[in-house]
């Protein structure tokens, strides 16, 4: 096929970050009415190749043509005018404003007369376009700040639909939504293709990358490996063009028996809040215990209240001494760690340098008699990035310069350094590939293994199923069903009780 | 070449502006600036605005302001005054004493009562300053005699050595220091890293509290009265020397501890070329607003401020 028979291609193209060659002459091509998959382990240049296609920053040489035509943007706004949009990785909407206003930002004009904005048309609209994709439990009068994250990636969602481009661009959304969200990002681009548009699909699981998409391009660390046709999937061939090397297929925990201590360390007393109703659970010694649910099963809260950051209304957390824990400083002198889901607004400081990320919650361990020893924080931070393998320069590098994954390995190395004995994580292996994934199972398995508990909260069954020893569904706030693991335990089991 | 893009001009700019203040008035004067003489008046003139932007270099690391500084210092000045009548040794202790408390007490209206820094400040400078008429009842309180000659060079050098090096320690080696800051970058994730907020900011205002009690000690035996004018200049400068020296408004990890030196002595060093330029004080006044104005100017980095505390 030709150049010109291609809807975007994109060819040699460079980008470079002081240091860091992100893109080091890659290749592209996307047909109409095809849903093209980009895969490739964290760092490998994804987010920086697509977001140039959506005009977000420029490339520093390479050329993309678009409708066989040469293409050149300044801005974001402009790729939208002409028909490509992108939801990226990171949190893109505004706090302060409502979900209506969060969907239709930017084309505000459409909704004014002699200047003064139409809110109750952009409600209306707003409620419209929702539910065109799929949402209908979203007020759109809410601000987005008293939303969930999942909500925020689903208004942006509404905001690409509104758009009606001929590409849109996805990068690693699906670890933010939960089942439903996902059926309607699914069914989304489904429509897309049968209008004969085209979708660049960014995700780590393979699984979902083989049966969405219709093509696979493969990045290694900035370079383009090439591209497989349908028939050639497999999952093997896949991982080992991403990572250059064949890596061993099973990484959850080997056992299949469930296994833990008799001591209670940590237990949750009919908490509800405003998410939860009357949730009652027991975290024993060396469990790993998993939560499951769909977006509106209020999952996100139990790790929250577990470690005392939001309010709870009813009921009490207490640990294995029976104190209540009623605060993030409490929980943490008990030894409790947690990793949220909204990684850039709630675990990490993104202005700030790796190094003081790594090290605050542990400046009680680095310090001496109050001395922070820059050499010794030095060495701490180097020692649990490099056990979490973060694609960095140095550890002075700011972490809103890091690719969205090794965001996520800063957040986890961060608590791992600090040496918890019981590890809230929710969602803790969003956006990030493979290789890394195993490592950290196995790191969870170890963890067990050395007496630690685990709450582990995942939008991900079979990460829940593969991980946990028990595992609550949650539906509607409630309680809907306790599994313990065994062989036989399947995805469609806990699906039932989610739903 | 490597070495070049490393350098950030933007965090030069301030020492860049130290050296041009300092050269513009060593030509000006033809070479007046580096007389001994000179240089112990600049660093005389420093120590005031030195000692309060070490303190309130931890208030913006945390994004925060305090327009009730001047006052704090007028009031621990006054009260002082009142104990030196009864023993000159317990003014310095009571200073501070008292300094601490009223800090307290604006941390308890910004992190309990939940007010802004700035609308905090202002109602509690408001209420400070009815404090201060009510005890000096209309005229001012001098101090006995003997205390001005307490006023001398090695004192205030090494008090102001001892504040820094405190300074320097707290910011860039304690958990204390580190976590004002995480505080400033994003208060949410830092209170999910165990930071207690409310903690650390009463600590930025309590301590300011103390550096503001010194300083009233300081100002007491320097003039030998506490008046109601007391430390009204104080916050202009010190706000200035901030801002000149480079202190991010929002807070922060980019708020860096030589911004508190660069600033202080940019500023010393303005006033002390403006008097050898023999300016009259309303002269300064009107130049030292327009420096307040450049300082905001190049220290608002506009392209990431979202909203303005
Ligand atoms: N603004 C930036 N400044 C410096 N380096 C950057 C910047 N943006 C990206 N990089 C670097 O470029 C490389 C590629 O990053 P990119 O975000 O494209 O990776 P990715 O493939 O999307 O990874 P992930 O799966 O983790 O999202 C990384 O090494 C990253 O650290
Ligand atoms: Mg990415």
């Amino acid at each position: 096929m030709e150049a010109e028979n291609y809807l975007l291609c994109v060819d040699n193209m460079k980008k470079s970050f002081g240091i860091t060659k992100a893109l080091k002459g890659v290749q592209l091509q996307l047909k109409s009415g095809e849903i093209l998959g980009l895969i490739g382990e964290n760092g490998s240049g994804k987010s920086t190749l697509t977001s140039i296609i959506a005009g977000i920053q420029p490339a520093d040489s390479g050329g993309i043509l678009f409708h066989g035509e040469p293409y050149s943007i300044q801005n974001s706004v402009e790729a939208n005018e002409k028909g490509i949009c992108m939801i990226l990785q990171e949190k893109a909407t505004f706090d302060n404003l409502s979900v209506a206003h969060n969907v239709f930002i930017g084309n505000e004009k459409e909704f004014c007369k002699h200047g003064i904005l139409n809110n109750k048309l952009i409600f209306e609209k707003a409620r419209e376009v929702l539910k065109k994709i799929g949402v209908t439990e979203i007020d759109v009068k809410d601000k987005i700040k008293n939303r969930s994250f999942e909500d925020g990636k689903l208004v942006e969602l509404a905001r690409a639909a509104n758009l009606n481009p001929q590409i849109l661009i996805v990068d690693e959304t699906t670890t933010a939504l939960s089942q439903n969200g996902r059926d309607i990002l699914y069914t989304m681009m489904e429509n897309m293709k049968k209008e004969g548009k085209s979708v660049i699909f960014i995700s780590h699981d393979i699984d979902e990358m083989m049966s969405k998409c219709d093509r696979l391009s493969i990045l290694r660390d900035g370079d383009y490996i090439g591209t497989l046709e349908k028939e050639e999937y497999s999952p093997e061939k896949i991982k080992s063009l991403m990572v250059g090397r064949t890596i061993t297929d099973n990484y959850y925990r080997e056992d299949t028996k469930s296994s833990y201590g008799d001591e209670i360390v940590l237990k949750a007393e009919n908490i509800t809040t405003s998410n939860l109703k009357d949730v009652s659970f027991e975290l024993h010694k060396g469990e790993i215990l998993g939560f499951g649910g769909l977006a509106d099963s209020g999952m996100h809260d139990i790790g929250k209240a577990a470690f005392g950051a939001i309010h709870i209304k009813k009921g009490k957390v207490v640990d294995g001494q029976n104190e209540q824990i009623y605060s993030p400083s409490v929980a943490m002198k008990k030894k409790i760690a947690y990793i949220g889901k909204n990684r850039d607004q709630e675990s990490l400081f993104v202005n700030s340098p790796i190094r003081d990320n790594v090290a605050l919650p542990s400046y009680k361990i680095i310090a001496k008699n109050t001395f922070v020893s820059p050499t010794k924080e030095r060495k701490f931070v180097e020692e649990w990035t490099t056990k979490l393998d973060v694609k960095m320069q140095n550890i002075d590098q700011y972490v809103s310069e890091l690719s969205g994954g090794n965001k996520q390995k800063v957040a986890i190395a961060k608590w791992l350094g600090f040496g918890a004995d019981i590890f809230i994580l929710d969602c803790p292996t969003r956006g990030i590939d493979i290789g890394v994934k195993a490592s950290i199972y196995k790191l969870l398995t170890d963890l067990k293994n050395r007496g630690k508990s685990i709450i582990l909260i995942s939008e991900e069954l079979p990460e829940v199923i593969g991980m946990c020893d028990r595992v609550v569904v949650l539906k509607n706030g409630q309680n809907s069903g306790i599994f313990v693991r065994e062989d036989d335990l399947t995805e469609n089991k806990l699906i039932n009780y989610m739903v | 070449m490597d070495f070049l893009k490393k350098v950030n001009f933007k965090t030069l700019f301030p020492l860049l502006g130290l050296i041009g203040v300092v050269l513009f008035f060593q030509i000006i004067t033809g070479g007046k600036v580096f007389q001994t003489k000179n240089i112990m008046a600049v660093i005389n003139s420093s120590f005031f605005i030195l000692i309060a932007t070490v303190a309130f270099s931890f208030i913006m690391s945390v994004g925060n302001l305090d327009l009730s500084m001047g006052t704090v210092m007028a009031v621990s000045c006054t009260c002082a005054a009142v104990v030196a009548k009864i023993s000159p040794f317990l003014a310095l202790p009571v200073a501070i004493l008292v300094g601490g408390i009223f800090g307290a007490f604006n941390g308890f209206v910004h992190a309990d009562m939940k007010l802004g820094s700035l609308i905090a400040t202002m109602t509690t400078q408001s209420i400070f300053s009815g404090i201060l008429v009510l005890i000096l009842d209309g005229g001012t309180l001098s101090a006995p005699k003997y205390m001005l000659s307490w006023n001398t060079m090695s004192l205030k050098i090494t008090a102001m050595l001892i504040i820094v090096l405190i300074g320097i320690y707290l910011f860039n080696f304690t958990a204390y220091g580190k976590q004002c800051r995480a505080v400033g970058s994003c208060a949410e994730a830092a209170r999910l890293c165990g930071v207690s907020v409310r903690r650390v900011k009463y600590m930025t205002f309590i301590n300011m509290g103390f550096a503001m009690g010194a300083l009233g000690f300081f100002s007491l035996i320097r003039t030998g009265t506490a008046s109601a004018t007391t430390g009204s200049d104080l916050m202009m400068n010190v706000w200035c020397a901030a801002l000149l020296g480079g202190l991010p408004l929002s807070g922060g990890s980019a708020a860096k501890f030589r911004s508190v030196l660069i600033g202080s002595f940019t500023m010393a060093f303005l006033a002390n070329g403006m008097t050898l330029m023999g300016l009259l004080s309303r002269d300064k006044q009107l130049i030292q607003g327009i420096v307040f104005l450049i300082a905001v100017a190049i220290s608002f980095d506009r392209k990431h401020m979202v909203v303005i505390k």
